[in-house]
């Protein structure tokens, strides 16, 4: 047998203790403690995110209705100022209209 | 995916404690780093997909965490590869006798060609999968393993010469 067979031989992999798979089932506890700590701070970061969104989305809201209204605003005092240009040549219209038959 | 953890222990407890018990020499802390390093896993076990997967990052962070260990205890002052001892001569089984020779040579080997040779023989990796664990060269992987290769050959020969001469 050469060397390479021996070595494979004589390191064969070994049994683990048998307490061994007991300690670490008994040493998870501790650690789904840990990730317990874990969820509870992206729990935390989360109800964060959530009041930072919950106080920025009504104000971007409010923000755009404001500027939809002075969009409409300006779109009526435009078509006011059409319609009393039209009232005012119409009227103009009349005067002359009347002047001339009478 | 739903890995069963406790399958993971079952099936790759033998691997983890024999490659921490080989490299370290110091059987309570390899038992340590190895159940920590499955508690390692426990934590991560959502990102892991396969048995397959488990067994592949359980290797490879018992090495690490073995090396890691064996640097920052400095568990043995560093020994060139021409300072391992000679085996003693033994009277057992012949078979047992070879095989326990080899390993205190194998446990006498410096850190890095020690894991490299636990690598290839007791895990049966080839040289591109010790080095992709390594993270080091293959050329380096082959080259550990060549030198280790020749000075066991040369100290298990003598030793055996030895105990021949003595019977």
């Amino acid at each position: 047998m050469n060397i390479e067979d021996r070595l494979r031989e004589a390191l064969e992999r070994e049994p683990a203790p048998a307490d061994f798979k007991r300690k670490v089932m008994q040493a998870l506890p501790a650690k789904k403690n840990l990730s317990i700590f874990w969820w509870n701070r992206r729990l935390s970061l989360a109800l964060a995110l959530a009041v930072i969104v919950a106080a920025v989305v009504p104000t971007v809201i409010v923000e755009n209705r404001h500027r939809r209204g002075i969009a409409a605003r300006d779109q009526l005092l435009t078509a006011l100022r059409v319609t009393n240009t039209t009232l005012r040549r119409t009227k103009q219209m009349i005067h002359k209209n009347t002047r001339r038959s009478s | 995916m739903g890995l069963d953890f406790a399958r993971i222990v079952d099936d790759n407890q033998s691997m983890v404690v024999s490659l921490a018990k080989r490299y370290l020499r110091d059987p309570e802390t390899a038992e340590e780093i190895a159940q920590d390093v499955f508690l390692q896993l426990y934590r991560q076990l959502d990102r892991i997909e396969t048995p397959e997967h488990a067994t592949f990052w359980l290797r490879r962070a018992i090495c690490h965490r073995a090396i890691d260990e064996s640097r920052r205890r400095k568990l043995r002052p560093r020994v060139g590869l021409e300072n391992i001892p000679e085996p003693r001569a033994e009277t057992s089984a012949p078979d047992a006798m070879l095989n326990g020779r080899l390993r205190r040579l194998v446990s006498a080997l410096p850190d890095m060609p020690r894991m490299i040779v636990l690598l290839r023989y007791q895990e049966d990796l080839d040289p591109s999968e010790i080095a992709a664990l390594l993270e080091m060269p293959v050329s380096t992987v082959k080259s550990h393993l060549h030198r280790s290769l020749v000075v066991l050959r040369e100290k298990l020969g003598r030793a055996t010469a030895k105990q021949e001469a003595c019977s």
